[in-house]
């Protein structure tokens, strides 16, 4: 049999079986969040919610703290305000304030719909980002109505009352719309296409002549929360 | 989840747009020239391609965007809705322009909706409807016991939902009723569901302006008001249906219609009544004073302990 030979090599045959060693390299960003105390976690969660709602009361050039969505914050302004506006009842007149779901409900399935209506008229932008987006620029009504909570527990009602109380919550509910006009200006310096709040994030989004039509929802969206916010009593 | 592209920033520039996906007039400019020799020698040089040779990917999409118009995208689909949604702002206010306007030369849905209807306008125009009409009744409620120390407001939220279930039924339900009809008649294939929506949905754009100056407290005028809106928008609306029915014989059109603009008139007196006839005094907090001296007047010789009754009254 020619075809097999006894092949010997004067070489002997050497190296490394040994897989080649990756340098152990702990990756921090990724794996330290498995050992560390639950309490190191909750901080540093809570801190980035923290920076997003500081975020929303002072728009900064530094814009891109809203990219990365979480539903933490709306969730907990919504419980808020849910919570203050439940339950105003007047057995007398038959007329009630808004309850706890039915303020949830405006504001999820609410954010929800604006959103949808931004995709629909072909907004480039993630569902959940517009949503949290949304969510986070009721920090200024909320603020509002907190305010209007103390402001009724110590003054009496009357007419001059009544107008800071309108004045308060329209300057709230401009806040929700405009604030974050600011950072749209910021980031037009900024070739991102990301933009970072409510009328800036959605409108920027929206191919041009259409910005008024997905803008006009969230000016009616904001509405119906500051008619909520201003009537409570 | 956040679409990648935009998380990272990446922003395709229309040059680097262009390398990835070379239009079909570059693809022919560029395209190399293929020599082919057949066996007498002859030579010929084709240096235009058919279409489909270009790319793929290019040709596919230049296929769908042709088809566009052509093929009916499910009714479950994403983009189904988006072709309802496909208007600019200034063709949404030429519309309510247009649905405020009633010309008998010009019909509504061949002058502004022709063949494209939207349901953005019809959708939001009622989200406004419902907002509007709820805070002015609640207004209306306010001015009237304004006077009233003893008034202390509320809120009545619950009055936003029966608006909200009146006039989106009234503009989303109602049509899917109206081309019912018009199937049942065989008549007038040319008005889909979508085009009965949206000249719906547009003609109630009219009560938005009406309400606020319903809030005026003077009776004959809001009334005059209210007959005034409803003629215009009732008109626009039966001149805009008006073909859709002329085919059919004259008395059932004429009949159908009247139905409709009933409807019509019934949709926007209803509102009308809910919300801006302030509420009764009797349910007034001062019904505690009211309530017996009207009880005095009204059953004055048949109750003789009228002040036993109140008590009752207020403890319901």
């Amino acid at each position: 049999m020619a075809d097999f030979q006894d092949v010997s090599y004067s070489v002997p045959v050497e190296g490394e079986i040994a897989q080649p060693q990756v340098p152990e390299e702990e990756d921090d960003d990724e794996l330290s969040t498995l050992d560390e105390p639950v309490k190191d976690t909750f901080i540093r969660d809570m801190k980035v919610i923290g920076s997003k709602f500081a975020h929303i009361i002072y728009p900064r050039s530094n814009s891109l703290l809203l990219r990365d969505w979480d539903l933490w914050g709306p969730l907990v302004l919504c419980v808020i305000l849910a919570v203050f506006l439940n339950g105003a009842k007047d057995e007398t007149t038959g007329g009630q304030g808004p309850q706890f779901a039915e303020v949830f409900v405006v504001v999820w399935v609410g954010a929800g719909i604006v959103t949808l209506n931004a995709q629909l008229l072909g907004g480039k932008i993630s569902f959940f980002q517009s949503v949290c987006v949304l969510g986070y620029c009721i920090l200024p009504l909320v603020v509002a109505m907190i305010i209007c909570w103390f402001l009724v527990k110590i003054f009496e009602q009357s007419i001059v009352f009544v107008v800071i109380r309108i004045i308060l919550v329209a300057a709230a509910y401009g806040w929700s719309i405009f604030g974050p006009c600011l950072i749209t200006h910021l980031q037009c310096m900024i070739p991102i296409t990301v933009v970072t709040a409510s009328v800036a994030f959605l409108g920027d989004s929206q191919p041009k002549g259409r910005k008024a039509l997905a803008v006009f929802p969230i000016c009616l969206f904001y509405f119906i929360l500051a008619w909520m916010v201003v009537t409570y009593s | 989840m956040s679409d990648p592209v935009q998380d990272f920033g990446f922003q395709t520039s229309p040059n680097e747009k262009e390398l990835w996906e070379p239009t079909a007039q570059s693809g022919v400019t560029d395209a190399a020239t293929l020599n082919v020799e057949n066996d007498e020698g002859d030579m010929h040089t084709f240096t235009q391609f058919p279409d489909s040779a270009i790319d793929d990917e290019n040709a596919e999409t230049s296929d769908t965007s042709g088809l566009i118009d052509k093929k009916e995208n499910p009714i479950w689909s994403f983009a189904f809705y988006q072709k309802l949604f496909d208007v600019d702002t200034n063709i949404v206010l030429n519309r309510i322009m247009g649905s405020m306007i009633p010309l008998p030369s010009k019909s509504f849905k061949s002058a502004y909706i022709g063949g494209r209807p939207d349901l953005y306008g019809p959708f939001w125009i009622c989200a406004t409807l419902v907002l509007v009409v709820g805070v002015c009744g609640n207004l209306t409620t306010l001015l009237t016991h304004y006077s009233d120390e003893k008034y202390h407001y509320t809120p009545q939220f619950e009055r936003l939902s029966v608006a909200a279930i009146i006039v989106y039924s009234y503009t989303f339900v109602w049509p899917l009723l109206v081309r019912a009809i018009l199937w049942w008649r065989k008549t007038a294939s040319g008005f889909s569901v979508a085009d009965i929506m949206c000249i719906y949905g547009y003609s109630i754009f009219i009560f938005i302006p009406v309400s606020f100056l319903l809030l005026i407290p003077v009776p004959w005028l809001d009334w005059l008001l209210t007959a005034l809106a409803i003629s215009v928008s009732g008109a626009v609306l039966l001149l805009s249906l008006w073909p859709a029915f002329r085919d059919d014989s004259r008395q059932i059109a004429v009949v159908v219609l009247l139905v409709l603009f009933a409807c019509h008139a019934a949709m926007a007196v209803g509102l009308q009544l809910y919300f801006f006839t302030p509420l009764s005094i009797s349910y007034a907090p001062n019904a505690t004073e009211s309530a017996p001296s009207k009880l005095n007047l009204d059953h004055s010789t048949s109750l003789p302990n009228p002040t036993g009754r109140s008590f009752e009254k207020n403890g319901q």
